[in-house]
């Protein structure tokens, strides 16, 4: 495991933005069969899924997400010095949609821009990433902005995957400061031999030729190459032992238990498998909020999501959280972090686009 | 209904087939629709018919009906 600790860099802001358009599972009674639908349901828990418009891109939803947060906290955006977005739907091949970002978000030339291609693990990956940037730069805030539209890449016909899948974007404000007293702590695990567990492998640079051609696949399901796959009961496997072993680990390097936590903050994979966690990690199931029934599984913006969900305008104190992605890569994480409820806004909902004027 | 019919009307239900189609050959190499999806259907609907929780192997070998009878025997379910 990969691991570490900071302890001057602050949860200053959290925001997140939703599209308007809910898609319901009973949408899916004739294609996949009303019995099918709703085993799916209870054993997902999944109700509905939010769902991007066509113009809508990733890069718009963590815009807003970052509008909304940038105009609730009123700080000088040239004091911004890193600009991170996790995302696997870029807005472009190039450049990277962090310098749409930057154009858009009007945030000056001293700021460090790039794009992490990374899905349920992006959030607290990126976190940790802009904890690291933060802490070796001479700037006071970071901003990371995570943001998917995961079903642009789904086949319809993939009862597996478009039942499952939300799309959203959020984004988190870091501050440094002189007060030694936030601890955060991250650990990472990675295993790139399982690259093939989720793929979209056309519409990059590996595979350039292949046609745009929806055909069955061995798993009976109906998709191209141009559509996302994945592998379900490898990813189930990953999740209820790799993950749990993960949180296992961080729990005994920073010697804390489930006690010592107030909220965790999961990745909404399915129900089944935060069900599982739960038993694992005896973790008890009231510390495990769930958005999952109304939102699906989020990518990387789950987690904020979540916590914009369930925290945001309330009177707590600052909660203790365990968080935890993981997904494709495959690639997975934890950490501990402060999470102020007053910092933490209600999630929006937006339809805007950019029309970039090409 | 004796466990076994139990049984045999969770695989029907869940692979929307006739009861006389669950046989012991029944499995993810046979099946056209056995994924992620009816697999976790099937785990989530024995666990809750006969009130067990399945360990990590057993979820994951939970892949054929005669694998499915010799896995809840284990937890004292006897088809």
């Amino acid at each position: 495991m990969r691991l570490s600790e900071y302890d001057n860099i602050v949860i200053a802001g959290m925001a997140a933005a939703v599209p308007s358009q809910k898609i319901s599972v009973e949408t899916y009674y004739e294609d996949f069969g009303q019995d099918t639908v709703q085993k799916f349901s209870e054993m997902a828990g999944v109700k509905e899924v939010v769902r991007a418009k066509d113009q809508q891109t990733a890069s718009d939803l963590g815009y807003e997400a970052a509008v909304h947060l940038l105009e609730t906290n009123d700080i000088d955006r040239k004091d911004i010095g890193i600009l991170i977005f996790v995302s696997q739907k870029p807005d472009y091949r190039s450049p990277a949609t962090a310098f749409v970002l930057q154009k858009r978000l009007d945030l000056n030339a001293g700021v460090l821009c790039m794009d992490i291609n990374l899905a349920c693990s992006g959030f607290v990956y990126g976190l940790q990433t802009a904890h690291a940037l933060l802490n070796s730069s001479n700037k006071k805030y970071a901003l990371l902005i995570t943001a998917d539209t995961s079903n642009k890449t789904l086949s319809r016909e993939d009862r597996t995957m478009i039942m499952l899948f939300g799309d959203s974007g959020s984004a988190t404000l870091l501050e440094k400061t002189d007060v030694q007293n936030h601890k955060s702590q991250f650990g990472l695990r990675t295993n790139g031999q399982k690259f093939k567990s989720i793929i979209t492998p056309a519409g990059a640079f590996r595979n350039m030729h292949l046609k745009n051609i929806t055909e069955e696949w061995s798993d009976g399901i109906r998709r191209s190459d141009y559509n996302t796959h994945m592998k379900g009961m490898d990813v189930f496997g990953f999740s209820i032992t790799d993950v749990p072993l993960l949180m296992k680990d961080f729990l005994a390097h920073t010697n804390t238990s489930p006690e010592d936590y107030d909220v965790f903050a999961l990745h909404q994979a399915n129900l089944y498998i935060l069900k599982q966690l739960s038993r694992k990690i005896k973790i008890p199931i009231d510390k495990i909020p769930i958005s999952i029934d109304l939102y699906g599984n989020n990518s990387s913006n789950a987690i904020p999501l979540l916590l914009c969900q369930h925290f945001a305008g309330t009177e707590q104190p600052n909660l203790r959280t365990f968080i935890c992605g993981f997904g494709a890569g495959l690639s997975w994480a934890c950490g501990a972090i402060n999470i102020d409820p007053k910092k933490i806004l209600p999630i929006l909902i937006t339809d805007a686009y950019y029309q970039d004027g090409l | 209904m004796t466990t076994l019919e139990q049984l045999v009307k969770i695989f029907a239900d869940t692979f929307q087939v006739s009861t006389e189609q669950i046989t012991d050959g029944f499995s993810s190499e046979t099946v056209d629709n056995w994924d992620s999806v009816t697999q976790l259907s099937l785990v989530t609907t024995v666990e809750d018919t006969f009130d067990i929780m399945l360990d990590t192997d057993d979820i994951l070998d939970f892949k054929s009906f005669s694998k499915a009878k010799e896995i809840i025997a284990k937890y004292g379910i006897n088809p």
